[in-house]
């Protein structure tokens, strides 16, 4: 394995009976990375990371963390430490001796156990409730408690099991500034699994995505936006517009005004845009649709205009507010255009 | 005050008279300083505790009751333990098809369960005697035991448990550490129960027991002589059981 590479996965693969959860697997992560797992629910993704922390056998497959083969051993070997979704903290003790927990199994001496969690809970901002009993937290104080609980150990993978899932809106974004500068603060390397494209656009310097047991793309957030690998990640990855056509002798031809030179086998393709990249009424020369207005949008900076083609593929286009001249009505005709450079032609399946 | 308002709490003042007044006046009688269970009571005394705590009769039975009470209920919750923590392994319908299959000795009358036991227990050639009664008594109170473990550790947050192995901690340190602190109020509120339970009976005693209990003894008694004696013995039997069971229900959520 690359020297550099602090998780590795060697074809990790979990069946359920005759149910693939998780697909033969190959995956590596740097020390230092804040990685993600993205996914819709019952893509994997949980499976996966359970792998890694040692509370799932894989069926097949090596996990190596640190240059160590850790397949076979239980969690409490693995030197990774795990948020659970639903934090499982230890409802008969306190704040403190949540924290404490692991350090008292290492039977550490006392008095460095007990500075040891005054540090952990400074940097989690718990110090004021320390003798609080878990029952009594709130969803916030909970997950710092489960974070702090699972750092103390200096892991040297944090694993995030959808840490904020049971967290409200604006709770989350707290909480994404201090996850942020939590992982700052210590260096670490930190997993984490969500269903939140932008709670993952936020937080990660890296991102798989995964579907169907499977990772179909793995890259930096912006190479992911930017170059979906399919329409599936174009449109799990933010909004995405996706106009099928039919390429045939290197031309995709989508109506009169959108002949498009593209070179390629025959056969079906999705043309994927963004719905900041269409605009209304293109310069002449660059390919266009036209549409009728279903329902138009006023955000403010931004106005949202949401079209079907006449074969009912539905369009969504991000204006700028302040370069309309005129709104255009529901129910009315546009022509939406887009610079054929941005554009992105993927084979469909 | 209108008959509509009266009557409901006649009726169940009436409920309440008919099933505590036998235990009160079992109680009263046994205080009596005269010799027979009756009204008129001359006073009142506890001449007939003392002449009980004198007879070598109860002393013995006292002492077997308490060997298989105890024995019963330190048994019950071993073995209802280990049962539960098994079937929360299992998918819940597998648990529940157990369960029920380990209640069918609850739905046979006493006394077929207590002869088929003592026709069974001479066909192994077992002695009857104080393990053939806690091995009888664990047919009814271990499924209850098994019952209320089970769905006490069913509610149970797994999450704490992984998070504790995650931590560090072994499978016999993360069951230590987490499970028992949350499961051990449910534990002692199990043993009581498989105790009072087992306390309680006397048909399956009678067909089991190699000498008497305090519930034997009682049957015996009333065969020979029927005098205040026997109160104070059923007195004694319901105190333990009252005690039993309020600390029992303090323990559990479990209500019958």
């Amino acid at each position: 394995m690359p020297p550099d590479a602090l998780l590795r996965l060697d074809g990790v693969t979990r069946r359920y009976g005759d149910h693939v959860a998780v697909a033969p697997t190959d995956l590596s992560i740097q020390a230092g990375d804040f990685f993600a797992i993205l996914g819709p629910s019952g893509c994997g993704k949980t499976t996966l990371l359970r792998m890694i922390g040692g509370f799932v056998a894989p069926s097949a497959g090596t996990v190596w963390i640190d240059g160590a083969d850790v397949t076979r051993l239980g969690p409490e070997r693995r030197p990774s430490g795990m948020v659970f979704q639903n934090y499982g903290l230890f409802q008969h003790m306190t704040v403190r001796q949540n924290i404490a927990y692991g350090l008292k199994l290492r039977r550490e001496p006392r008095a460095r156990i007990d500075a040891a969690v005054d540090e952990m809970m400074d940097l989690v901002h718990l110090r004021h409730l320390a003798d609080r009993p878990a029952p009594q937290l709130s969803g916030g104080q909970r997950q710092r408690v489960a974070l702090a609980r699972a750092l103390i150990l200096k892991p040297k993978v944090l694993l995030l099991d959808e840490p904020l899932a049971a967290l409200d809106l604006k709770l989350r974004k707290t909480m994404h500034g201090e996850l942020r500068a939590l992982h700052q603060a210590i260096g670490g390397t930190f997993i984490l699994v969500s269903h939140d494209q932008s709670e993952v656009m936020t937080l990660a310097d890296r991102v798989a995505v995964m579907d169907g047991g499977r990772i179909v793309q793995e890259g930096s957030p912006r190479d992911i936006y930017t170059k979906p690998a399919d329409a599936f990640v174009s449109t799990f990855i933010g909004e995405a517009n996706v106009i099928p056509g039919i390429r045939r002798g290197g031309r995709i031809d989508l109506g009169p005004d959108a002949r498009l030179d593209h070179a390629g086998r025959d056969g079906p393709v999705n043309i994927m845009l963004r719905p900041e990249q269409m605009e209304l009424d293109p310069p002449s020369g660059a390919p266009s649709l036209e549409a009728s207005v279903v329902d138009l949008i006023f955000l403010g900076p931004f106005t949202h205009l949401h079209c079907a083609l006449d074969d009912g593929v539905r369009l969504l286009v991000h204006l700028e507010s302040r370069k309309l001249a005129t709104f255009p009505a529901p129910g009315g005709r546009v022509r939406l255009g887009w610079n054929p450079s941005e554009q992105l032609v993927l084979d469909a399946p | 005050m209108s008959g509509a308002w009266l009557l409901p709490r006649v009726y169940a003042l009436a409920v309440l008279a008919f099933l505590v007044l036998p235990l009160l006046l079992c109680v009263l009688f046994s205080f009596t300083t005269g010799n027979s269970a009756a009204f008129p009571i001359p006073s009142l005394g506890l001449g007939w505790y003392g002449r009980l705590a004198e007879s070598p009769q109860f002393r013995a039975a006292a002492w077997t009751t308490a060997q298989i009470t105890l024995g019963c209920g330190t048994a019950a919750t071993a073995i209802g333990l280990a049962t539960a923590l098994g079937l929360e392994r299992l998918s819940r319908r597998a648990a529940v098809l157990i369960l029920l299959t380990l209640c069918l000795p609850l739905m046979a009358p006493p006394l077929v369960l207590g002869l088929s036991l003592l026709t069974f227990f001479n066909f192994i050639g077992l002695k009857l005697g104080v393990t053939a009664t806690v091995l009888a008594h664990l047919l009814f109170t271990l499924p209850i035991v098994t019952s209320v473990l089970y769905a006490r550790l069913s509610t149970m947050d797994k999450a704490a448990l992984e998070a504790a192995r995650d931590l560090g901690a072994s499978p016999g340190r993360a069951f230590v550490t987490v499970t028992l602190p949350v499961i051990g109020p449910s534990l002692i509120g199990c043993m009581l129960i498989a105790m009072a339970l087992s306390l309680d009976d006397f048909v399956i005693a009678f067909f089991t027991t190699g000498s008497n209990t305090l519930s034997t003894l009682i049957w015996g008694m009333m065969r020979t002589t029927l005098n205040p004696g026997i109160n104070a013995v059923g007195s004694c039997i319901i105190a333990i059981s009252v005690v039993i069971t309020a600390v029992a229900f303090k323990f559990t959520r479990y209500r019958g």
